[in-house]
């Protein structure tokens, strides 16, 4: 990157944002050199840094139905009742205004490979030479019988994508009756963020000890034990959440009874809750279902680790969380951020006829609150290996916390901080 | 920041004896030949 065209691109973009004020909806183009499917961690990673890479030659347009951008990570503090929505939010305008993308406020209904062309919900079709998809995840509400019904009425939330069921679910505990039981149940391995849901259960039980103290946590996990960071976890609960909150393996939801907020599992016996927090299966994003691109069990998407093209379709690139996973590799806001940098600078090289790199590199790290201040980490560096063609952890590297601690509380909150400006300012 | 001292914290936190949280796990997972190509870059940017 030079630093001087960088510098020339942000003056130009500057002064046409102060122009548009705060309309960040871009216009609709017929043709975009790479259009961009999803402006989370993964996609809107990959639009700044096709622009960065190509010195602000490549022209990008992203696509994303929301106004602003809300983390997943940080998200379960808003459960907890430590941080604001406000927190957590960032809006695209620097996408568009400092970096040039093209950031069209709309949905993506449908994509043909063949000719190239994606299709907005509200109608247009725009042609690309490059397409990168970051749609995330679908939740399979049908997975579990009653779900659908039962979330559409706002009654049984999985507050999974931020936004409004994640404020909808503290509304739920704050009018919970202290004595009451809070229980989130967790689908079977792999789901997106593997630690998410034991946060959750923590950011709960610390709102419970200290305001609702004869209220309950239940974990009801379809997994055999606690799938990240369990011994730290388990070690944390035992010592400061020991009556408030109870961890039960190999409870796979089934179904869910509305009328008595109870959850049905496959093999164990019915449980009855005051709020029930129900997370169903996962699957890549719509918008790769339905175009035949998840590939894996129908489920994710296979891609060609170097490039993350698809197996599927040429010049077609997907990230994030609807990936068929390489080994040990979590479906995490910090991987879809590496995953979109290695894609960006494949997409630049192709388009500019160059090399791309024959052995990219990605790192994650992945931070849980146990309280309002305690933290606990895992990360991982995952090397791509030509021979295999798929990525490995990285021998003797990598690991955990040696117990929570505060001073990672605070680089926690800094990892949102950098990793936020690096995604989207 | 000065490419040599970059070179060096990695090394200090591979090796373990500068203390840290995370970065040691981080750095074990770097060769010589990606810190040379990570500090080079980071080297280059100007404040």
């Amino acid at each position: 990157m030079q630093r001087r065209s960088f510098v020339q691109a942000s003056l130009a973009f500057g002064s046409l944002s102060a122009l548009v004020g705060c309309a960040s909806t871009g216009r609709i183009p017929q043709k975009a050199r790479v259009v961009v499917v999803g402006g989370g961690y993964g996609g809107a990673t990959a639009a700044k840094y096709i622009r960065m890479l190509s010195n602000y030659q490549i022209d990008v347009t992203l696509i994303e139905p929301n106004l602003a951008f809300v983390s997943c990570p940080m998200s379960n503090l808003v459960i907890g009742g430590g941080k604001t929505m406000a927190d957590i939010t960032t809006p695209y305008d620097h996408l568009s205004g400092k970096h040039g993308v093209n950031v069209v406020r709309d949905y993506v209904s449908g994509m043909d490979a063949a000719k190239k062309t994606v299709t907005l919900a509200s109608g247009p079709s725009i042609r690309y030479d490059k397409l990168v998809l970051s749609p995330g995840i679908d939740l399979m509400m049908n997975s579990i019988e009653g779900l659908q019904a039962a979330n559409a009425s706002g009654q049984i939330l999985h507050a999974w994508k931020a936004g409004i069921e994640t404020i909808a679910l503290r509304k739920q505990l704050e009018a919970m009756d202290d004595g009451g039981v809070f229980a989130i149940t967790i689908p079977e391995a792999p789901y997106r963020c593997p630690p998410g849901p034991y946060e959750r259960a923590s950011q709960v039980a610390h709102y419970f000890k200290h305001s609702k103290p004869k209220s309950k946590v239940l974990i009801l996990d379809a997994n055999l034990d606690v799938t990240s960071k369990g011994p730290l976890f388990k070690k944390f609960w035992a010592d400061n959440y020991k009556g408030i909150l109870e961890y039960r393996s190999q409870h796979k939801a089934v179904a869910v009874d509305a009328k008595t907020n109870t959850v049905k599992f496959e093999v164990q016996g019915d449980v009855k809750a005051d709020v029930l927090n129900v997370l169903p299966t996962m699957r890549a994003g719509t918008i790769a279902v339905q175009s035949g691109l998840a590939n894996a069990n129908a489920r994710w998407c296979g891609v060609n680790y170097q490039t993350f093209e698809s197996t599927q379709a040429k010049d077609v690139h997907i990230i994030g969380d609807s990936i068929l996973l390489a080994p040990a590799m979590p479906k995490s806001g910090h991987m879809a951020n590496a995953q979109g940098k290695v894609t960006a600078a494949a997409i630049v090289a192709q388009l500019s006829d160059m090399p791309v790199n024959p052995d990219p590199l990605l790192t994650n790290t992945c931070y849980s609150f146990v309280n309002d201040k305690l933290v606990i980490h895992v990360a991982s560096m995952h090397q791509y290996n030509t021979q295999e063609k798929t990525y490995k952890t990285v021998e003797g590297s990598g690991g955990v916390s040696t117990t929570a601690n505060a001073l990672e509380g605070i680089y926690a909150w800094n990892w949102a901080q950098n990793i936020w400006a690096d995604t989207l300012l | 920041m000065p490419k040599e001292y970059m070179v060096l914290q990695l090394k200090l936190f591979k090796d373990g004896s500068r203390p840290a949280t995370v970065m040691h796990q981080i750095a074990k997972g770097l060769t010589d030949a990606q810190v040379n190509s990570i500090t080079t870059y980071y080297a280059s940017l100007k404040r």
